[in-house]
């Protein structure tokens, strides 16, 4: 494991848990094997990986295609199980809960945005927004619902269908979706990948603002260098290992990697 | 939920017409047969009620009990009426005389299929049936006539027509009247005439009363006039008062409309199981093409039970929307057959369809349920995606996975089972039926095995359409990849065309057989009977037959109905039963009706009577024949006793001589002439064969039978081959009957065709693009739908063809020992399967269009 200077340092180092912050994500001995463990068709697509993610920590996961930056992605999030390893939430171990918890986790705990934005064609910019609320049967704070919308600047584009948004405006969309139960994290995969660099910087503008000021801790996948240095750190995934650690990146450091 | 339910469903409601049409369809069938037969219901009630409802008490034969076929004829005698007179109580009597009596057209040729003579009533205080025109009948040659056929033979007021009476000869009246004609009347195409009680007492020769009606003084209770009848008269009569009669009647007629319902609702329930096939296929695919989508709502938090709740509201508001619509075309339907039925009625334009909360709830819940049902399996499949789905970037059309071995195990057992249930059958009492529902179970092995034959099959059949190239190339491997998909829409033709096949071979062996025994060495030449009329040939023209020498042979035939009860087993041992399956062992006083007849007994080898054990000799010595399968059933063997009784209420018995071989022409039981005449005092035969003699010229035949059957005007000849073609006429139409019932279904399963045929072509919209970019013209992207259609048509017709014609072969071999030989109706399997073919290619021809209009720019785009 290679580290670079300027406050890097290896992923189980105790200098990162000095933060008196909670931790919102943690990861040990993750590992997943896809195919028949102990065969030939058996691929290790993340091998004993462990991190942690404090709370309002905006952590980036690098890596080239293959390398295991979304199987880890998934695998934080809930999406896919771990072969081995536990992975956390707070403090739930979501490694060992049944489909009906995880079910609640992800409603209450986690917030997903994806490449393909993968908003309900038939619900509106409104609808899909609240939809994870309605899912819980919950009550909608209506207050985070304005300042939401407000700061992701789709206020006038509430009662659009998808198809009448443009990709950016979709995406912020998601975001809002995302963050609408105030999940403890918030899970990003390529999130700049189908967008145009203007609406790309400023979806990440607003994830930076929402770790800084509305306290929200963000896991962003990217292979992208430049979405990848507004972290305050980045993960480099190669061949399933944290190969690289980098504390408060800038891109030119990102690109050398 | 429900919200997002809606919204979904209002976004691809175009993907779910076609589901929406073939549920609404099998609603619609559904709502209209109950329509149509509570219309019917209430109209026959209204109509014999109102005859019933002033009158204090009606006396009436007891009836022998409901059996079909067997209409009870029992009379009142003349004397019973004086006998009632006598109390004190009555105020005023009417007996009712009925008997047929057949009006003649000016051509002289018999009018409608039957006629009915009723006295009219001397005094207002009974029930008359309304005039449209003219007054009623007041002397012995004054006849009014029902309404319908005083126009449609364009009667009027003093014109003279001529009736025959159960003699045969005609007579001639005075027409004073039109009257409206009870409702039953709407519905067969038999006259109806009213005379004055004594000339139909007359011409009838009527020797009872039909019914006798009372109505009691003002002092005395229906009651208690009841009461006092019946202990004047005695118990051998059915005395009710008019309000337990009308009561009676209802009851009557609802059992009577129930059992045609039931018929036709089972028409209806194979439609609908058709059309839940479709449900099937739309929910697997339109699932299949919302699998991101639901693994997304996984991602943002819903349950699965969530994911399952918005796909299940999402069919019921598809089966309550396809509901809707077909509960309104079925009161459509059955108000327009009602409309045509009663339009040469015109009083009876008050008979309509009313909409009733029955029919609609039954719909509802009938289309609710089945699209319900229907989807479940797969909504539940979908409820399993995993939220990583969702992650996926392109929604490919996936080939399906291999096929299951989960399916082959139900394969197995469906196969193995049915074949258990057959040979365990065997030799059992119940046979027939045994092996019905091992049938039933191989069917469904072989529905369940058609995804394992979609291969094989198509490659077989597309072989000669290789010329067309790469088209069919693709059009083919389409065909294959989704199997279960392919095999779902086949199996929906596969069901009707195996029912339709199967009818068909029955029929048509059944028509073959016939034939061949009546062409192979009978006897006779001519065939003389009274044709739809059933009624006898008079005697006295068969005596003239029997006196000329035109002819050197005579035989008659008599055929009536009886119930018939062992009184003795005589030598019957009950046949071992391999499986002893839950036989109930009926009481040797078994009751059951039967067709019984008279046969010349040179005849027996013409209808190819063969003897199975005793002899057939025995019945020129008065004994009783009766067919292995009349032995069976009422558990009785040679020397057995069986009592008759008749429409009429004479009883007699005779003793078995003979069991023959089940056969197809005669009837089941044989009796002796003797038997028949203690039974019923037919003056002549239902039919009689005349042998031409030799040395004489057919022409002549033929213009001395014409001659003499002149003064008859219901007899009727014919020769040897019109007899044939008329028997094989009557069962052509039946068939041609059960195939538009099941046309239905048939229409339900091409909808299906087309249905999956449209969602393949959203679903491989992107694949389109890439063959159009490869250089594919529109033509042939509109060719490889064309052949999906046609190969997925072809493939389940030919399936439900062969299935058709191998449980036909198995019913045939059940339900006769010998006498019906099977054969392949070749013509109407061959039209079949051309008619679906071309059904086929015409149910993919939108889908084809929609598929090779796609710009190659707009295919291309289009992402998940």
């Amino acid at each position: 494991m290679t580290t670079q200077n300027q406050g890097i340092a290896p992923p189980d180092s105790k200098s990162e848990g000095v933060s008196d912050k909670p931790i919102a994500v943690r990861l040990s001995e993750a590992t997943k094997i896809y195919g028949k463990i102990g065969t030939e068709s058996a691929v290790i697509a993340i091998d004993r990986i462990s991190l942690t993610v404090n709370s309002q920590q905006f952590v980036s996961i690098m890596g080239p295609s293959g390398s295991g930056k979304s199987t880890l992605l998934h695998c934080a999030a809930g999406l896919d199980s771990l072969t081995y390893g536990s992975a956390f939430i707070g403090d739930i171990d979501i490694t060992r809960l049944s489909d009906t918890s995880l079910t609640k986790v992800r409603r209450n705990n986690i917030g997903f945005i994806f490449q393909a934005f993968n908003l309900l064609p038939t619900l509106t910019a409104q609808q899909n927004i609240t939809l994870p609320i309605e899912l819980a049967s919950g009550k909608l704070d209506r207050d985070w619902f304005d300042q939401l919308v407000e700061s992701l600047a789709i206020k006038d584009r509430l009662n659009h269908l998808p198809s009448e948004l443009s990709g950016g405006q979709q995406q912020r969309v998601a975001a809002a979706r995302a963050m609408i139960t105030k999940p403890t994290v918030l899970f990003a995969d390529e999130p700049t990948g189908n967008l145009d660099s203007k609406s790309g910087s400023q979806l990440l503008q607003f994830l930076k603002y929402s770790t800084r000021s509305l306290g929200q801790t963000v896991v962003i996948v990217t292979h992208d260098a430049k979405a990848a240095a507004n972290a305050d750190v980045v993960y480099v995934v190669r061949d399933g290992h944290i190969d690289t650690v980098v504390k408060d990146p800038t891109v030119d450091q990102l690109l050398g990697i | 939920m429900f919200k997002i339910s809606w919204s979904n469903l209002k976004s691809h409601i175009g993907r779910l017409i076609a589901s929406m049409m073939a549920i609404a369809l099998g609603v619609a069938f559904v709502v209209g047969i109950m329509g149509f037969a509570s219309a019917i219901k209430n109209a026959l009630i209204t109509s014999l009620a109102s005859q019933d409802q002033n009158i204090s008490v009606i006396v009436a034969p007891k009836s022998s009990g409901n059996f079909s076929g067997f209409a009870d004829r029992r009379t009142i005698p003349f004397s019973t009426l004086n006998q009632i007179t006598q109390i004190s109580g009555v105020k005023a009597i009417y007996g009712q005389i009925d008997g047929p009596a057949v009006i003649l057209d000016s051509h002289n040729k018999p009018f409608g299929s039957s006629g009915l003579a009723v006295s009219n009533p001397d005094s207002p205080l009974f029930k008359m049936y309304p005039l449209v025109t003219g007054s009623y009948p007041k002397t012995n040659n004054q006849v009014d006539v029902d309404q319908i056929t005083y126009r449609a033979l364009k009667l009027s007021l003093g014109r003279s027509i001529r009736f025959v009476s159960i003699s045969g000869t005609p007579r001639t009246f005075v027409v004073v009247g039109e009257v409206v004609p009870p409702a039953t009347r709407a519905f067969n195409s038999g006259s109806f005439a009213l005379f004055t009680p004594a000339e139909t007492k007359k011409f009838t020769q009527a020797t009872g009363y039909t019914r006798i009606d009372v109505i009691a003084n003002p002092s005395v209770s229906d009651t208690s006039l009841r009461n006092e009848i019946i202990s004047k008269i005695g118990q051998s009569y059915s005395v009710l008062t008019g309000a337990q009669a009308v009561s009676a009647e209802e009851t009557k007629v609802i059992s009577a409309t129930s059992i045609i319902e039931t018929a036709l609702l089972i028409f209806a329930v194979v439609a609908i199981f058709v059309a839940s096939l479709v449900i099937v296929n739309t929910f697997r695919v339109l699932v299949a093409q919302r699998i991101r989508q639901l693994a997304l709502l996984r991602c943002v938090g819903a349950s699965k039970l969530q994911v399952f709740k918005l796909l299940i509201y999402e069919s019921v508001l598809v089966g309550l929307i396809a509901s809707l619509g077909g509960i309104v075309v079925g009161f459509g339907l059955s108000n327009l057959i009602v409309k045509i039925i009663t339009a040469s009625t015109p009083s009876m334009s008050s008979l309509g369809v009313a909409v009733t909360l029955g029919p609609i709830l039954y719909g509802l819940l009938v289309g609710i349920f089945v699209t319900v049902a229907s989807s479940l399996f797969p909504i539940y499949k979908a409820t399993k995606v995993a939220p990583v789905e969702a992650l996926r970037i392109v929604g490919e059309a996936r080939v399906t996975p291999k096929t299951s071995v989960f399916r082959l195990i139900v394969m197995i057992v469906f196969f193995a089972l049915g074949l258990l249930i057959i040979v365990g059958g065997l030799n059992t009492s119940n046979a027939a039926l045994i092996a019905t529902f091992g049938g039933v179970f191989i069917f469904i092995g072989v529905i369940v095995s058609m995804p394992f034959l979609v291969k094989p099959m198509v490659s077989f059949l597309s072989f000669p359409l290789k010329i067309f190239g790469t088209a069919i190339k693709i059009g083919k491997q389409n065909t294959f990849r989704n199997r279960n998909r392919t095999a779902i829409t086949a199996s929906a033709l596969t069901i009707g065309l195996m029912l339709v096949s199967l009818v068909a071979v029955i029929f048509y062996s059944f028509s073959g057989s016939v034939t061949a025994q009546l062409t192979k060495d009978v006897p006779f030449s001519y065939i003389v009977s009274t044709g739809k009329f059933k009624t006898v040939v008079p005697l006295a023209l068969v005596n003239e037959f029997e006196k000329s020498k035109y002819f050197d042979g005579i035989y008659t035939e008599s055929d009536n109905v009886a119930i018939v009860k062992a009184v003795s087993k005589g030598d019957y041992t009950l046949p071992k039963n391999r499986f002893n399956i839950a036989t109930p062992r009926r009481p040797i006083n078994t009751v059951i009706t039967r067709g019984i007849s008279t046969v010349s007994y040179d005849l027996f080898s013409a209808y190819g009577l063969k003897a199975q054990s005793g002899s057939l000799l025995s019945y020129n010595s008065g004994k009783i024949i009766i067919s292995s399968s009349v032995s069976k059933a009422m558990e009785i063997g040679i020397g057995g006793v069986i009592e008759f009784t008749s429409e009429t209420g004479n009883i007699t018995t005779g003793t078995v001589g003979a069991i023959m071989q089940s056969q197809n022409i005669a009837s089941n039981i044989i009796v002796p002439q003797s038997t028949m005449n203690a039974l019923y005092t037919d003056n002549g035969y239902n039919y009689v064969f005349l042998k031409q003699s030799k040395g004489i010229s057919t022409s002549a035949v033929v213009s001395y039978i014409q001659n003499k059957s002149d003064s008859y005007p219901l007899v009727t000849s014919e020769n040897l081959q019109t007899f044939i073609s008329n028997i094989t006429g009557k069962i052509a139409v039946a068939l041609d009957i059960f195939t538009a019932l099941l046309g239905f279904a048939l229409f339900i399963a091409f909808i299906g065709i087309a249905n999956t045929l449209s969602l393949s072509v959203i679903e491989r919209t992107q694949e389109f693009g890439l063959l159009k970019a490869l250089g594919f013209t529109k033509s042939q992207i509109g060719m490889t739908m064309i052949f999906e259609g046609f190969m997925t048509s072809l493939m389940g017709s030919l399936i439900g063809i062969i299935l058709g014609v191998i449980g036909g072969y198995g019913v045939i071999k059940s339900i006769s020992s010998a006498s019906i030989i099977f054969s392949i109706p070749w013509g109407n399997l061959g039209v079949y399967l051309l008619v679906a073919a071309v059904a086929g290619v015409f149910a993919s021809l939108l889908p084809a269009r929609r598929a090779s209009r796609l710009a190659p720019t707009e295919a291309m785009a289009q992402i998940g």
